[in-house]
């Protein structure tokens, strides 16, 4: 992390409390390095998180100002915030998928909704993996974890022709894009164009959990093999084919297309004050 | 003969395998035991231990003095060498921590050159390190080599060979190499003894009596109900449903419930928050529910892997608006098993939502116990068949009888059609707005019930001599350590210690010899978990009695017998009543 460690992180975090072989590492530094490419200083952002390992290692380690909510709700705390901040602060959330897609899917959607000026990165590893390895809302049809002992067998948010990120353009997000950790510098720019959307974004970014995961579904925590079986699940949109699970790249770019949140309720506001017709 | 065993290091390095395995060794051949885990909230690194205290009499809690001391790591024995009794030993592999402790107490094992020379890879340092403990204790090698067969039974011979290979390898290493090994266990004749934690032994009571649907989210310490009762799913055909959040979980069992199927939730503080408005809808639609509560230290996300009794007067008052509920608060695996089960049957029978309030500690204990007995386990079916209904045509769901109790039909299991409304309701389940009607359902919900419930609770455990001069008192997971502490102190302070388990509605009227003992005491102290003595506030609001002292603890970890022996010492140094 050397230069990006030094300039955004507290330094007696690293190294991290990620488990060796973590792809949450790859993530984050993805996060940063946009950050660092975009000219943004420490100051420039607000960080926030809720709980679990995404949370732990990315938000625990910023230098500047942050917060972490309970559990699902960061996209509200994080609402309250964007109306109370000045509108060139910027927020960023780095959250878990079942922080975003399971107990916070119905703020998440609200957030989307009233196209808050948030970037939100999902860093999803497949289920809940702090809590030991159970199943999520993007798991793997067939996967074993601790609780499908018998491998995973409901729809959820990324099987049928059912897509999270679908729901949530839908929903009225201004910037949604897709990667895994392997994406390097791809990844590093659609993260790039989610911070410079004056509305909300959403970059979907799946890792690698060895600890969890890959010693239930893959039965090893060789990192290697995890790395590779994600790997050759991932293609960039356009070059799918039938075992592409995670097709990669910017899913949708309406960045700036429509009135922004707090600015929306701040000029409504305002003209109601000037007395002018409801 | 009683031995502490403490395994410390980093998460992740194998602790828990290493624990569990001698857990089960000792237990199986029929030594008592009690084991607890002390982690911290990380997957990888954070320092970590696992504690076992194995006896030949019945052991409830947990020690500070260890015997023997398994150091994964340089830090593990810098944190607990001072833990480690005069007569006690290190053990370590110095090639593995880079430092050698060339001194009287520590003995270096090559867990990892072991593991490969005879096992063919270093994975199997656990294996070793487990083996070398019992040929320290000199415990036949017989049934390990057993439980690693079921273990690794699923990946094949070689690895049930490699592993069975390295553990004798480890046994012979010790016993040949531990001059300071002065341990001895005899055999002990017992039949083996059955061994549970607390949350394993929720789940095993929600599957005894019936349980058939289970709906939860993922939250430490709670996980481990959800995780065992899954994993039945095969045997017992039980239905795990994994909900996007706790309301969802909360409201599936409710709708499960009201379908006629025994239902279950669970979760910790902070998940429980959330299924309070379900909680207030089982009140008011009289839908039979009970809810597992682990909890973990708040406000908020607190500290996820640690243990407090701090939510005891939340889930009493939980819920808008007034309605019955029972609270139990077991304070071993074994009564886990029989309170859920109880909390199964009174639920059903009084059509009320039911609590077991559990914590970290007890849900992480293992505690070995002779038998189940499956006759005390209740198992009725309240629900009304067709066959037993005199008119199905005028079935009112929430009819008014003498006892409170309507007859608990299901949807479709009668002609006549089963309602209910979270409104206010009439006897038929349908809105109403009337004050007469209101103040009937008041009636019949609340007061006509809880008469009964009450009457339903038993009074707490009492264990010490007759009329003490020192009496604790306590409730939920502190049961195990005031026990061993009562045994512990000296026979002239004559102290005795009331447990309650059955916390919710009190059953007053068989109070009388609680009441009359802790007058005569001369010396009252209540133990808790907690910063504000919930449990003490709840006893001073329904009793009207004042304890002389208290002990509580809120560093979010658990009472040690040690500690609060020493408590109750400077307790009396200070000097009687206060
Ligand atoms: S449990 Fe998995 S996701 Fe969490 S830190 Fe470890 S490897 Fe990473």
């Amino acid at each position: 992390m050397d230069y990006l460690a030094k300039k955004y992180t507290r330094p007696r975090k690293i190294p991290s409390t990620a488990c060796s072989g973590c792809g949450l590492g790859i993530n984050h530094k993805a996060v940063l390095q946009a950050i660092y490419e975009l000219g943004l200083e420490v100051e420039d952002i607000v960080w926030g998180t809720s709980i679990g390992c995404a949370g732990r290692q990315t938000f625990g380690t910023w230098k500047g100002d942050g917060f972490a909510g309970t559990h699902g709700r960061v996209y509200a705390i994080a609402r309250g915030l964007r109306l109370a901040l000045p509108s060139e602060k910027k927020i960023i959330l780095t959250v878990g998928d079942g922080d975003a897609f399971g107990i916070g899917l119905l703020h998440l959607i609200h957030a989307a909704r009233s196209n808050a000026d948030l970037t939100v990165i999902v860093n999803d590893n497949l289920g809940y993996m702090s809590t030991g390895g159970q199943y999520g809302w993007t798991t793997p049809l067939g996967s074993k974890t601790d609780s499908s002992p018998y491998g995973m067998y409901e729809q959820n948010l990324m099987s049928d022709d059912i897509d999270v990120l679908s729901m949530l353009k839908h929903a009225g997000a201004t910037f949604i894009a897709r990667h895994v950790s392997m994406d390097g510098q791809r990844a590093v720019e659609s993260i790039k164009k989610g911070i410079r959307n004056r509305g909300f974004s959403l970059i979907h970014m799946v890792y690698p959990c060895p600890t969890n995961f890959g010693s239930r579904e893959l039965g090893t925590r060789n990192t290697i093999k995890l790395y590779e079986w994600i790997e050759s699940r991932a293609a960039p949109l356009g070059e799918e084919d039938e075992n592409t699970v995670w097709a990669t790249g910017v899913y949708h770019d309406a960045s700036n297309s429509r009135p922004e949140f707090s600015e929306n309720i701040h000029k409504n506001v305002e003209r109601i004050r000037r007395g002018a017709a409801l | 003969m009683e031995y502490t065993i403490r395994i410390a290091g980093e998460a992740g390095q194998g602790i828990q395998t290493i624990g569990s395995a001698i857990g089960r060794v000792f237990s199986r051949s029929g030594f008592h035991v009690f084991t607890h885990q002390d982690y911290m909230s990380r997957v990888r690194g954070g320092h970590n231990f696992y504690q076992i205290r194995v006896s030949d009499k019945p052991v409830s809690s947990s020690r500070r003095g260890v015997d023997i001391l398994i150091a994964l790591n340089e830090e593990a024995i810098e944190r607990h060498h001072g833990s480690v009794t005069s007569s006690g030993l290190v053990i370590y592999d110095k090639n593995f921590i880079k430092k050698d402790y060339d001194q009287p107490g520590y003995l270096h094992i090559p867990f990892e050159e072991i593991a490969s020379e005879e096992g063919g890879n270093r994975i199997f340092s656990n294996t070793v390190a487990t083996g070398a403990v019992l040929g320290m204790l000199q415990i036949d090698l017989e049934i390990y080599t057993g439980i690693l067969r079921e273990v690794f039974s699923k990946k094949g011979n070689k690895v049930v060979d490699d592993n069975i290979k390295a553990a004798r390898a480890g046994y012979e290493y010790a016993r040949e190499n531990c001059n300071e090994c002065s341990f001895s266990m005899e055999a002990n004749k017992n039949r083996p003894l059955l061994i549970l934690n607390g949350n394993q032994a929720i789940g095993y009571g929600a599957l005894v009596s019936g349980c058939r649907f289970y709906s939860a989210y993922p939250m430490t310490p709670s996980t481990g109900i959800m995780v065992y009762l899954a994993s039945k799913a095969l045997k017992h055909g039980i239905i795990v449903e994994q909900a996007e959040d706790e309301i969802s979980a909360i409201n599936m069992a409710l709708g499960a419930s009201f379908a006629g199927v025994r239902a279950m939730t669970g979760s910790s503080g902070g998940g429980f928050a959330l299924m309070v408005e379900g909680l207030s809808l089982a009140g008011m639609t009289e839908t039979p529910i009970v809810i597992a509560e682990v909890q973990r230290p708040g406000p908020a996300t607190g500290l996820p892997t640690r243990t407090e009794q701090g939510d005891l007067l939340f889930l009493l008052h939980a819920g808008h608006g007034e309605f019955p509920r029972i609270l139990f608060a077991p304070g071993s695996p074994e009564q886990a098993v029989y309170l859920t089960n109880r909390a199964f049957d009174l639920a059903e029978k009084y059509q009320i939502p039911a609590f077991v309030l559990s914590d970290q500690y007890l849900a992480d204990s293992e505690w070995t116990f002779e038998s189940l007995d499956r006759d005390a386990l209740i198992c009725n079916d309240y629900r009304l068949k067709s066959p037993g209904l005199s008119g199905p045509d005028n079935y009112k769901r929430h009819s008014i009888t003498p006892t409170g109790v309507s007859p608990l039909a299901v949807p479709g299991s009668i002609t006549t059609p089963v309602i209910t409304d979270s409104d206010e309701h009439d006897e038929e389940g349908h809105m109403i707005e009337d004050a007469e009607t209101r103040i009937a359902m008041v009636e019949k919900r609340l007061w006509r019930k809880l008469p009964a419930i009450r009457e339903e609770l038993s009074p707490p455990l009492y264990e010490g001599p007759d009329e003490p001069d020192l009496l604790l008192v306590g409730w939920g997971s502190t049961y195990g350590v005031m026990k061993d502490t009562i045994l512990e102190l000296p026979e002239e302070m004559r102290g005795g210690f009331f447990h309650f388990s059955e916390i919710c509605p009190l059953p007053v009227s068989k109070l009388g010899e609680f009441l009359e003992t802790f007058r005569k005491a001369r010396l009252t102290i209540a133990v808790e978990n907690n910063a504000t003595g919930q449990f003490e506030r709840y006893l001073r609001a329904e009793l009207g009695i004042e304890f002389t002292h208290h002990i509580r603890k809120y560093d979010g970890r658990p009472f040690i017998l040690d500690d609060l022996v020493h408590a109750i010492e400077e307790l009396i140094k200070e000097g009687g009543r206060e």
